[in-house]
């Protein structure tokens, strides 16, 4: 008894899970640290820039100051240097308007009040404690007094040395540098900051034009692949590295799609012989159990049938001793699975074994009608095999088309070789098998034959056989027949005769039965 | 001609086949005895002799096959058919090296054990002429 193949574990599973999108795209994974970076310069420049213009020296105030007291000292000089009045009234009330400018107005040389924006202009002890250090010092003084703000007392001459003629008073307020300078650094970094940006984003597109296309086709092939498609290939063709690994991506997919459809056809092939080991075994157990009744039945019938006269109880014994011999038929060829294995191999004629077939077959093709031309072309014919299994296939194959052709038809039979192997080719003018039917015509106890006409195990113990013998099967059908193909490997070895497994009692399969 | 009778010893572990077979044999002029065990068979030919042994192949306990070789020890002039409701190659193998002198697959049919029975009476008419020569 053969030992029961390995129980068949389904196909391990690769995939651990579905290939989930990214949490974070790599453009974004690139663009976030630039815009990161970016902000922080911008404001790390800008909180530099605005400490710098805090720490701008008091000076360069006092000299604006200066300059504007000068700026507006010039225009006077003229008017006090003339005593006009008239004149520096009308320009001091030009002048009063401006919002720089406060507490405008010229007084004496001594401080003694003179003209004002808006009349005479009486100097504060403030303006006149200033106006004391102009008259000591080089004609000019100044003093904060406020942020940003400066009284300012300037005095007016004709010429640097010149006797002084007047002297302005004027309360100042000087623009606040730090905003010119902010906004000057603000536009610049706007202008940086936003180039930047700009270059950021460009960084994005050819990042994504460049890498996350081409890594998404590949993800996408990849996810179709998972979900069992394995015509899925990933397009790639930038001629960078992503296209050498989608490239090998292609190249390892088509070697998977190649396991994957060997192990398939590995693991048909497997149930299919499970399946027939199966009906083997328990064959063999039931064998036992339904032979013992079956003997006693038909044994009892014929003792029966030595002293019956009756011609009708007759027919009904001879009706029970026969379908006796049926059960016992079909038990024996359920057995002729189990059994296929154990008998030895021996080198044996392959048109011999066709002829044995054929003449197994002739007294059933005879009834039905059929011709059956066996045409043998082979010039080496040696098998190396068990010649009464190859036998009892031929028969079954011959016998499914004989019995397919039931109104009369034709079988050829054509034996040739084909690449150091026998081609055994079986054509009918039957009805033809269809497309649905073809593909399960070789699976265990398939049959399109009625109830009780047989078990469909025939074709399935052809290709267990031919499995046996390193051989195949297969079948195509159409319109005008079927057709048949067994396929085996031709030996070296001379025919040896027959050998002692055959000598052995032959209790399996009869070359006449139907299954 | 007068078909002798053979004395046959009938062992089975189906009681229905038993007699059934019994019965049929008997119907033919043979004397049967018919036992459901090897062991009892084995008793039963301590007592008496037999021409022929028909015995069953799967029994529980002892089988066909150790009975044909106790038989083959002690009884080398009984002969001994095997039957079976399955043969395997490897028992069947067994039984002719141990020297069966047939092996029945179950179903059989009338035909062939009456056909074997006249083979096992013409061994045993042949045998008895030879002694007679010798």
């Amino acid at each position: 008894m053969a030992p029961p193949p390995p129980s068949l574990s389904p196909a391990p599973s690769i995939s651990s899970g579905r290939l989930r999108p990214p949490r974070l795209s790599i453009q974004w994974k690139i663009l976030i640290p630039v815009v990161g970076i970016v902000l922080t310069a911008f404001l790390g420049y800008a909180v530099v820039g605005l400490r710098t213009a805090e720490r701008i020296p008091l000076e360069r105030n006092y000299r604006s100051a200066g300059l504007l007291a000068a700026a507006l000292e010039r225009p006077l000089r003229a008017a006090v240097l003339h005593h006009d009045e008239a004149a520096l009234h009308a320009r001091l009330a030009e002048w009063a308007d401006l919002p720089q400018l406060k507490t405008l107005g010229v007084v004496r040389p001594t401080g003694a009040p003179w003209v004002g924006a808006h009349g005479p202009l009486k100097p504060d002890a403030d303006f006149m404690e200033l106006l004391k250090r102009a008259q000591e010092g080089p004609g000019t003084a100044a003093r904060a007094e406020g942020p940003w703000r400066y009284r300012v007392v300037k005095a007016i001459r004709a010429a640097p040395n010149a006797p002084v003629a007047g002297y302005l008073l004027a309360d100042v307020s000087v623009a606040d540098p730090r905003q010119s300078i902010t906004s000057e650094r603000a536009q610049w970094l706007l202008v940086s900051g936003g180039t930047l940006l700009l270059l950021a984003f460009a960084l994005v597109v050819v990042v994504h034009v460049l890498v996350s296309r081409p890594l998404e086709a590949l993800t996408t092939a990849m996810s179709r692949v998972e979900a069992g498609d394995y015509a899925a290939r990933a397009d790639i063709t930038s001629g960078d590295e992503l296209e050498r690994l989608s490239r090998s991506f292609n190249r390892m997919v088509e070697e998977v799609a190649h396991a994957n459809a060997e192990v398939t056809r590995a693991n048909e092939q497997l149930l299919r012989t499970e399946k027939l080991a199966s009906i083997g075994l328990l064959a063999a157990g039931v064998a036992h159990e339904i032979n013992n009744p079956v003997a006693t039945i038909s044994m009892s019938a014929e003792g029966l049938m030595e002293t019956e006269t009756s011609p009708e109880r007759r027919r009904f014994l001879h009706a029970i001793i026969e379908e006796s011999e049926r059960i016992g038929r079909i038990v024996k060829n359920l057995l002729g699975f189990e059994r296929g294995g154990h008998n030895a191999y021996a080198v044996c004629s392959l048109t011999e074994v066709l002829r044995h077939a054929e003449d197994d077959v002739r007294r059933d093709a005879n009834q039905a009608g059929v011709i059956v031309a066996l045409d043998t072309r082979l010039r080496r014919d040696r098998v190396l095999g068990q010649a009464d299994q190859l036998r009892q296939a031929f028969v079954n194959i011959m016998d499914n088309a004989i019995r397919a052709m039931e109104g009369g038809g034709r079988l050829d039979i054509l034996a040739e070789e084909r690449d150091g192997r026998a081609f055994v080719i079986f054509r009918d003018t039957g009805p033809g098998i269809s497309r649905e039917h073809q593909a399960r015509v070789f699976d265990p106890f398939f049959t399109t034959r009625e109830v009780g006409e047989g078990f469909g195990l025939g074709l399935a113990a052809c290709y267990e056989i031919m499995k046996r013998h390193g051989g195949d099967i297969s079948c195509e059908s159409d319109s005008e027949g079927a057709t048949f193909t067994v396929e085996l490997p031709l030996s070296e070895g001379a025919a040896t005769p027959p050998s002692l497994a055959e000598a052995t009692p032959n209790v399996s399969a009869g070359p006449t039965s139907s299954l | 001609m007068v078909k002798p009778g053979l004395r046959v010893l009938l062992v089975d572990d189906d009681k229905s086949l038993l007699d059934i077979l019994a019965t049929l044999l008997e119907l033919d002029g043979h004397t049967v005895v018919k036992v459901s065990a090897a062991h009892q068979g084995l008793l039963r030919m301590r007592e008496e002799t037999f021409d022929l042994t028909l015995v069953d192949l799967k029994m529980p306990r002892t089988t066909g096959l150790d009975m044909l070789r106790a038989i083959r020890e002690e009884y080398p002039d009984t002969k001994v058919v095997i039957m079976t409701a399955y043969a395997s190659v490897n028992s069947t193998v067994e039984a002719m090296r141990l020297g069966v002198f047939d092996y029945l697959p179950k179903p059989f049919k009338l035909a062939d054990l009456r056909r074997m029975l006249e083979r096992v009476g013409e061994e045993i008419q042949a045998g008895a002429a030879g002694e007679g020569a010798a």
